[in-house]
């Protein structure tokens, strides 16, 4: 048994200024092949067919799932559960007026980042945050006036 | 207990002298001490007599500008220029308390005997036996804990941690107050050998300290060696002989600024001050004082090849947690009284305690005694449970002098 314990703990916002625009009813998708959690701050689009919400991870997918249309703001979800079956209830900010977001805290999955283009070689060409900024949600860098222990 | 047969006294007329005890001489020393709970820089002395842990939330800083912003339109910038100001983050440590604890007895047996100073034919009663007894071990106690007390803070001074169990080498029993590594190093040339850049090592630990720590370096203490290097060193020595520019001012001659006394007060042996042709300014001091090791060997608190470059401007905290045994009823309390002829809250301190005030509390120590169910012995037992936090902790520059 250890003398000291260690923990680093943060108090941040991911919304950090404007009007927010959410939805609380939000369906997260059902996703059997999931193994990891998924987490607050996640970019989500929203599958047309039936508005059901699925985490951004392909932008040439033509179901509606390329498309950012929002950002899941609830607590993190078990990847058990999005295992067994569609998660209801969820919280999503789904735009803003003038709203930024802390872009620290803006989770994109599976290696897309702000700048990968959508529609790539179309004229529809935009990033990801261009269709966040479509919204009203706005990515904007923050910096720490805190800092860790070493 | 005294054995064998009793002498009987020879024809000589005797005078009993006064008693020598060596240990009313010996001074328990607190140099590293004084660089903590020193009031005058923030740092806090936490007594804790009933909690088993002591936790503290550290934020640490930075020096960042502003940004310049064009005028005219600007509401909110989303550019990397302006970034968002985002508070708050901090590491929460929590630390279990350590035990030191010393224990003597005293039994029936050793009351009937003679105790060193006293007259043969005027003797002491048992009891006052029995307090002369006890004064020694409580005040032996109490040295034995102040001396542990150094060596503890030199240290989380020296490794920025702490063991909880001296000499450990299990991690998870030391303290670790998460110095950043580069602030414990060994010179590139050992500084005795005559090529060694000593002013250039002193300047880059002391703007590693500045970076890192966020205050002025004010301050090197060095073990016999390094220091003999640095008074050695053609550089210094030149320094010091000219005649237009006093960089350097070794000898008596230099009054100590008050922020310093504490530590010459705790053993701390002022040299001089330094000022680096790149414009550090420092004040030397050495620290010869040592500790009698398990092996029964003298050990220095501060070995002879370090060097320690920091700040008076450091905060450094110390805490003192609980004992560990039964609460102090006043039934025990007045036995204690009545045994020992003092209050367990007010035990005799020894005489030579060099500490400036506020270094060394009675707060610090928790005695009581017990006695067995045959009324022929009691134990003393005297407590600490010392933590000693360099909490500013890369506001210290350690550098190994010779490699």
């Amino acid at each position: 048994m250890a003398v000291q314990g260690r923990l680093d703990l943060s108090n941040f916002s991911i919304i950090l200024s404007g009007i927010t625009l959410t939805v609380d009813s939000g369906v997260l998708l059902q996703d059997a092949g999931r193994s990891a959690v998924f987490f607050s701050g996640t970019v989500v689009a929203k599958i047309a067919a039936t508005g059901k919400w699925v985490p951004l991870t392909d932008v040439t997918l033509t179901t509606g799932a390329a498309i950012a249309l929002g950002v899941y703001l609830g607590d993190d979800v078990a990847a058990a559960d999005l295992v067994a079956g569609d998660v209801t209830g969820a919280l999503i900010l789904t735009g803003g007026g003038a709203c930024t977001l802390d872009s620290s805290l803006v989770i994109l999955e599976n290696s897309l980042t702000p700048a990968t283009v959508v529609e790539t070689g179309t004229i529809n060409a935009r990033t990801i945050a261009d269709d966040l900024a479509r919204i009203g949600l706005f990515l904007e860098a923050t910096i720490n006036i805190d800092e860790l222990e070493n | 207990m005294a054995t064998g047969t009793p002498a009987p006294q020879d024809l000589f007329s005797r005078f009993q002298a006064g008693m020598f005890d060596e240990k009313s001489i010996i001074s328990v020393p607190t140099g590293f001490q004084a660089y903590f709970g020193n009031p005058m820089n923030g740092s806090e002395t936490v007594f804790s007599p009933d909690a088993n842990q002591v936790d503290i939330d550290i934020i640490r800083g930075n020096e960042r500008i502003s940004a310049l912003v064009p005028r005219g339109g600007i509401s909110r910038s989303l550019g990397a220029n302006q970034k968002n100001l985002r508070s708050e983050q901090f590491s929460s440590f929590s630390r279990k308390f350590p035990l030191a604890e010393e224990e003597g007895d005293i039994t029936a047996a050793v009351l009937l005997n003679r105790v060193a100073g006293e007259n043969p034919y005027v003797p002491k009663t048992q009891i006052e036996r029995l307090r002369h007894h006890a004064v020694k071990i409580h005040q032996e106690s109490i040295r034995k804990l102040g001396r542990l007390f150094e060596v503890l803070a030199a240290q989380s001074v020296l490794t920025g941690k702490q063991d909880a169990i001296l000499g450990t080498s299990n991690a998870d029993l030391q303290y670790d107050f998460r110095r950043n590594s580069a602030h414990i190093s060994t010179v590139s040339t050992s500084w005795s050998g005559g090529s060694a850049d000593i002013l250039g090592d002193i300047d880059a630990a002391c703007a590693k300290g500045r970076a890192n720590g966020h205050v002025m370096m004010n301050m090197l203490l060095a073990g016999s060696t390094a220091m003999t290097s640095i008074v050695n060193d053609v550089t210094v020595a030149a320094l010091a002989d000219n005649r237009r520019f006093t960089y350097v001012q070794l000898g008596p001659n230099n009054p100590i600024p008050p922020k310093y006394q504490r530590f010459v007060d705790g053993g701390f042996i002022a040299q001089g001050v330094l000022n680096t042709p790149a414009g550090n300014q420092v004040w030397l001091f050495t620290y010869l004082d040592v500790y009698t090791n398990a092996a029964g060997s003298p050990v220095k608190y501060l070995g002879d090849d370090l060097v320690v470059i920091s700040s008076t401007e450091a905060r450094c905290d110390r805490y003192f947690g609980p004992p560990e045994s039964l609460p102090m009823i006043p039934a025990r309390a007045e036995l204690y009284r009545q045994f020992f002829g003092f209050d367990p809250g007010a035990i005799p301190a020894p005489v030579k305690m060099r500490a400036a005030g506020g270094v060394i509390d009675p707060a610090m120590f928790y005695s009581d005694a017990y006695v067995t169910p045959d009324w022929k012995k009691v134990s003393i037992r005297t407590q600490a449970a010392p933590i000693f936090a360099t909490t500013m902790t890369d506001a210290f520059v350690v550098l190994d002098t010779e490699p």
